[in-house]
């Protein structure tokens, strides 16, 4: 998580900086703010205070020039007699003082003094103010004698109290009564002299202003004369505190000092020589409000860093970090292999186009890979398999071969003459040559039927590979190798040339020629030496028997072919007995080729090169004719015809015809269905197409017996035996064989004995060789028997005898 | 020249006759400054027919009262003024009133010469009109229990808080609070009057008035509005007419004796009207029924033994000497003092 920790230690200090910045410049500029408005605050509220007291002192003055009007005190100043004063006259005016002091409770005290300076008469507020004794107004009568103004005041302190007072004093001055107005002397009776208490006054207004400012009032020594809610009244200010209050009130302008234990800012102004009222105002509530700002500020920097880097956080996390993370995986998987990793990135942004580029990449490489990946393994310009590739797959199928026991074949191709070609026509035309080749090589294999799986690769230069599976007989690779000796089906035209295309091709075989991929492909190239040298377009095994075989079979098949037209062919028929009475009951009917310069060939040997070639059909159709006409022959000669049982091969039967050619055949010969009898091969029927199926079904149709050859060698379903028409079972000669010897054969053969039986089916054995095997079979049931013991296949002169002496000697039994 | 006095004189005694005409077709008007409900009308009547004069009543509600009407005319306006004992000296000194002798009194010889010296300048300016206490009239239904003192007065009971009513003259006001404090009340000790201030400033929040209440059957006593008042003695029982419940008692501390004097003003016009009243009334039969109208003792000796017996012998109307033993009449007293009272009497009465 560095880079979000990066971009943070970047971005916060951006923003905390700012904010803070402003935070503290907007602190200090409150704070001096705070204080210049509070300067200018206790600037006017003294200056309020001031014309407050000023309007005290001018009601004062004039309700003490009112009240000195009442005729009641001039009477009473003017009365002599002393009784008379202060009986008579005295209650009246106090009450007269009294009534003044319940309209202005702040004229605590009216005091009436004689013109020697004695009291005359006080009416005072205070609790026992009327006792206290008399005061002392020295200074303050002399300074009211001294006053043209007949009225004179004073703020001082009180005498009795100490608070702040206003004291007014008015001289009572009267013209000398019964006398000229104008002329008479001014007499001074006396002092009517008032205390207005200013504590209350102040400290009303004081209410009325904001919380944490006030008035108080000092003498010019710096005691505290009227303290407010600030100061404690009676108390002295320290110099320290008091100096800068003087400052205050010298050069009119605010002060901030520290007062009480809290900052203030104080503004003083003279209230009169003695006295010095101050407006203060304490900073302790907005340096409280300040800080309050302050630690706000603080907050809600706090909080927007916190907001913000919980933000960024949480954006950069989102955006960036959380897609890198992703891309950082996604390479390393890429880089590990896996290129199916997707990317979980889709924005629309820098990031989402890294994504894309990524995807990009890792497609890229994908198609890099398969591409390497193919390369590796393919031909470039073919599009085959390259040398390694095919080993692996030679690898592979080799394993498969040897577990299924099946056989491999191996081609190695050369083009001949290709260098020759490739000089003469340019490598462009060369490179079109093997491409073309290649093409033509898959076609070629594909033909084949019976090679399940082919797997061709290009060596390299004009050289191929063919790898051949299931593959049954070495024969059958050299028939695909046939094809792919010629190609073409005519010249190639090459770059306006036209070339006979051929090539030369070696085969080995597994297992035989090998048992790895190396050594077969190091003796299929071999192979494909010698038949280069041999001669070009030919292919050539690797084995020499099996060039033999292959040269044999090729001549025999050459051989074959005119033969039926030759009549090399001949029937030789093996009698078939009744086991119990010997009785001759039946012949099977064998073929035989009668080859010039070579023999006999027993039907194991060109059977199967006749069915590879067709030639089947014709010889079966022959065999079918030549049975027919054997039977009329014997007929002819008064011979009493016994049935003639002919095999007929897979190829026979799924082909469409047979039925017709054996109706035929009969129609011909006049001979009954009851005197043919089919053999088919248990392994013939085993797999059954249709079409062997709707023939058979003909057969039988017919009206021929049908016999299963071999039973017990192929692995037939007994639910077949049913399908088809079956009326006989042939058990085969290796059942037989070591029936004395081998118990399961013999448990065999009784229980196809009793299968049969059971099934309704007729039962004849093959290969029996000596009496015991004979009466084995006689002992469980088998009617019929066929071998040596009983005939071997006789050419038809000898069957003439046979018929002969059965005809002569009927119920002659064989011992 | 000479015409312009002659026709001003002709003028002004022109002026002059006509007044005096006016003045002798119309009955002569008597100021009499008094106490409400302290004249029998009866005997106002008798007197106007007699003599053909007219009686003006003028009332003044305490003595401070009558002393401040007299100060703010000077003595002018009134011809009869009645006088408490002890302020004789002080109107003399001012010269209010007209020197009295049997001569411009005849009658006077009835009074007992013991109220015609009971106060300095009463013998020669004053007769002597009644005599006696000053207590507590109280409601009887309306006080937790009967007063016996002055305290239960200056610092009532909460069931008398608000109903109490007090005089506001300075001597009554001060001299019982000092009496219920123990005091003298002509004491000059500085320690008392203060103590005495004291008492009467913590009475003030619950003091109704400090006004006399009315003797009619409008009383703020008669209504129960008021259950206990500094009363003179005999207005109590000019208010048992109206409500019997009401009782008087001259506490154990003591009370105030006073005599009341009618006196001739200096100023007034008509002097021998004045002294025909002041004469007139000191006819014991007169005097005997104004005391019974008042229900005050009266000060003319012939005049008691023409008062019934009830009269004579009720204890409200005549106290017991114990009663006038434990109390004490006004004295004067220095300046200095008087201011003191004065000073508190302005602090209480507000």
């Amino acid at each position: 998580m560095r880079l979000p920790t990066k971009i943070l230690l970047l971005i916060t200090p951006m923003v905390v900086i700012p904010i803070l910045t402003i935070g503290i410049a907007a602190y200090r500029l409150i704070e001096t703010s705070d204080v210049s408005r509070a300067a200018g605050e206790t600037a006017s509220l003294a200056q309020q205070m001031e014309m407050r007291l000023q309007g005290v002192v001018v009601a004062a003055r004039a309700n003490l020039e009112l009240f000195a009007q009442s005729s009641l005190l001039h009477r009473y100043v003017f009365a002599e007699d002393e009784e008379v004063r202060y009986v008579l006259l005295q209650p009246s005016l106090l009450r007269q003082f009294t009534s003044y002091q319940q309209a202005y409770p702040e004229y605590f005290e009216i005091r009436l003094k004689n013109v020697d300076g004695e009291e005359e008469a006080r009416a005072s507020m205070r609790p026992h103010g009327a006792a206290m004794g008399s005061v002392q107004d020295g200074p303050f009568l002399e300074r009211l004698r001294a006053n043209p103004d007949p009225v004179h005041h004073e703020f001082m302190r009180d005498p009795h109290t100490r608070e702040l007072i206003l004291m007014v004093g008015k001289r009572l001055t009267f013209r000398e009564p019964y006398l000229d107005p104008v002329t008479a002397p001014l007499l001074d009776r006396g002092y009517l002299i008032m205390h207005v208490t200013l504590g209350p006054m102040i400290t009303q207004a004081s209410r009325a202003l904001r919380e944490s400012t006030g008035y108080f009032i000092t003498d010019g020594d710096g005691s505290v004369v009227f303290g407010g809610s600030l100061l404690e009244d009676r108390n002295a200010l320290p110099p320290e505190q008091f100096r800068p209050l003087l400052k205050s009130v010298a050069e009119r302008h605010a002060v901030s000092l520290q007062l009480a234990g809290q900052a203030a800012v104080a503004h003083g102004l003279e209230l009169d020589d003695d006295f010095l009222l101050f407006a203060v105002h304490s900073m302790a509530a907005t340096h409280r409000a300040s800080r309050l700002l302050g630690i706000q500020v603080i907050l809600v920097t706090l909080a927007a860093v916190l907001v913000a880097t919980g933000l960024l956080f949480a954006v950069l996390h989102y955006l960036l970090v959380g897609p890198l993370n992703r891309l950082s995986l996604a390479a390393r998987a890429i880089g590990s292999g896996d290129l199916d990793h997707r990317i979980d990135v889709a924005s629309q942004d820098e990031v989402g186009l890294l994504a894309d580029t990524f995807r990009d990449m890792c497609d890229n490489l994908k198609e890099s890979n398969r591409q390497v990946s193919f390369l590796a393994y393919h031909d470039s310009l073919t599009g085959l398999h390259n040398r390694s590739m095919f080993r692996e797959f030679v690898r592979h199928a080799i394993a498969r071969a040897r577990r299924n026991g099946e056989r491999l074949a191996l081609l190695f191709i050369d083009i001949d003459d290709f260098k020759k070609i490739n000089d003469s026509v340019g490598h462009p035309a060369g490179d079109e040559l093997l491409t073309r080749f290649a093409d033509r090589l898959a076609d070629c294999l594909r033909e084949e039927d019976f090679v399940s799986r082919s797997n061709q690769a290009r060596l390299g230069g004009d050289e191929f590979l063919v790898m051949l599976s299931g593959v049954k007989t070495p024969l059958d690779a050299g028939k695909v190798a046939e094809r792919i000796v010629r190609p073409f089906d005519g010249p190639v035209r090459l770059a306006d040339q036209e070339f006979l295309i051929t090539a030369s091709i070696g085969i080995s075989v597994f297992p035989e020629d090998g048992a790895d991929g190396d050594t077969l492909i190091r003796n299929a190239d071999t192979a494909m030496y010698h038949a280069k040298r041999l001669g070009k377009g030919d292919y050539q095994f690797f084995s020499q028997e099996l060039n033999a075989a292959i040269l044999e079979r090729v001549q025999m098949e050459a051989r074959l072919r005119p033969a039926l037209e030759r009549g090399e062919f001949v029937l030789h028929y093996q009698p078939q007995v009744d086991l119990r009475s010997g009785e001759l009951v039946g012949l099977e009917a064998l073929i035989r080729w009668d080859q010039p310069d070579v023999g006999l060939v027993p039907p194991n040997e060109f059977i199967p090169l006749a069915e590879e070639t067709g030639l089947i059909m014709p010889l079966g159709l022959w065999v079918v004719e030549t049975v027919c006409a054997q039977i009329a022959e014997w007929r002819a000669r008064g011979l009493t015809p016994v049935p003639i049982a002919f095999n007929v091969s897979a190829a026979q039967i799924n082909r469409p015809g047979l039925a017709e050619g054996i109706a035929a055949a009969m129609h011909a010969h006049q001979v009954e269905p009851e005197m043919l009898e089919l053999e088919l091969t248990e392994t013939a029927v085993m797999h059954a197409p249709d079409q062997a199926i709707a023939t058979i079904a003909a057969v039988a149709q017919l009206g021929l017996r049908i016999s299963l050859d071999d039973f017990g060698t192929g692995y037939s379903s007994l639910s077949h035996l049913r399908r088809f028409a079956i009326n006989q079972l042939k058990i085969d000669r290796s059942f037989v064989k070591d029936i004395g010897s081998d118990p399961d054969d013999a448990a065999i053969v009784a229980g196809v004995i009793a299968l049969a039986h059971s099934l309704g089916l007729g039962v004849i054995a093959e290969g029996v060789e000596d009496a015991e095997q004979r009466a084995f079979l006689l002992a469980r049931g088998c009617e019929l028997g066929q071998g040596y013991y009983f005939g071997r296949p006789e050419p038809a002169l000898a069957i003439e005898n046979l018929l002969y002496r059965k005809q002569r000697a009927s119920g002659d039994r064989f011992s | 020249m000479h015409a312009m006095p002659i026709i001003v004189v002709t003028v002004i005694s022109g002026l002059l006759l006509g007044a005096t005409h006016a003045a002798a077709q119309e009955p002569p008007e008597l100021v009499v400054l008094n106490w409400p409900n302290y004249l029998d009308p009866e005997l106002v009547e008798r007197f106007e027919q007699q003599h053909g004069a007219k009686i003006r009543e003028v009332y003044f509600e305490g003595d401070d009262q009558r002393d401040e009407m007299l100060v703010n005319s000077d003595g002018a306006g009134y011809d009869v003024v009645l006088v408490s004992g002890n302020m004789l000296q002080t109107y003399v000194r001012s010269g209010w009133l007209e020197p009295m002798t049997e001569k411009q009194v005849p009658n006077l010889v009835h009074v007992s010469p013991r109220w015609r010296t009971a106060f300095a300048a009463a013998d020669g300016f004053a007769a002597p009109y009644t005599w006696g206490t000053l207590g507590i009239g109280y409601r009887e239904d309306l006080v937790p229990e009967p007063i016996e003192s002055w305290m239960q007065i200056f610092r009532p009971d909460p069931m008398l808080r608000g109903r109490i009513a007090m005089l506001s003259h300075n001597r009554d006001l001060v001299g019982m609070a000092l009496m219920a404090l123990g005091h003298s009340s002509n004491t000059q000790d500085e320690h008392e009057l203060l103590q005495a201030e004291d008492l009467l400033l913590a009475q003030r929040p619950h003091v109704r008035t400090y006004g006399y209440i009315g003797l009619t059957p409008d009383s703020a006593m008669v209504s129960g509005e008021i259950a206990a008042s500094m009363m003179f003695n005999g207005d109590a029982l000019m208010l048992q007419e109206f409500e019997p419940r009401i009782r008087f008692i001259v506490p154990r501390e003591g009370g105030n004796l006073w005599v009341d004097y009618f006196a001739v003003m200096s100023r007034s016009p008509r002097k021998d009207i004045a002294f025909a009243f002041v004469d007139f009334l000191n006819e014991p039969e007169n005097a005997a029924q104004a005391a019974q109208f008042v229900y005050y003792a009266t000060t003319n000796e012939s005049a008691r033994r023409l008062l019934p017996e009830d009269f004579m012998a009720d204890p409200v109307i005549h106290p017991s000497p114990e009663t006038l033993e434990r109390s004490e009449f006004f004295e004067p007293l220095p300046p200095r003092i008087t201011r003191r009272y004065n000073s508190i009497t302005a602090n209480v009465v507000r």
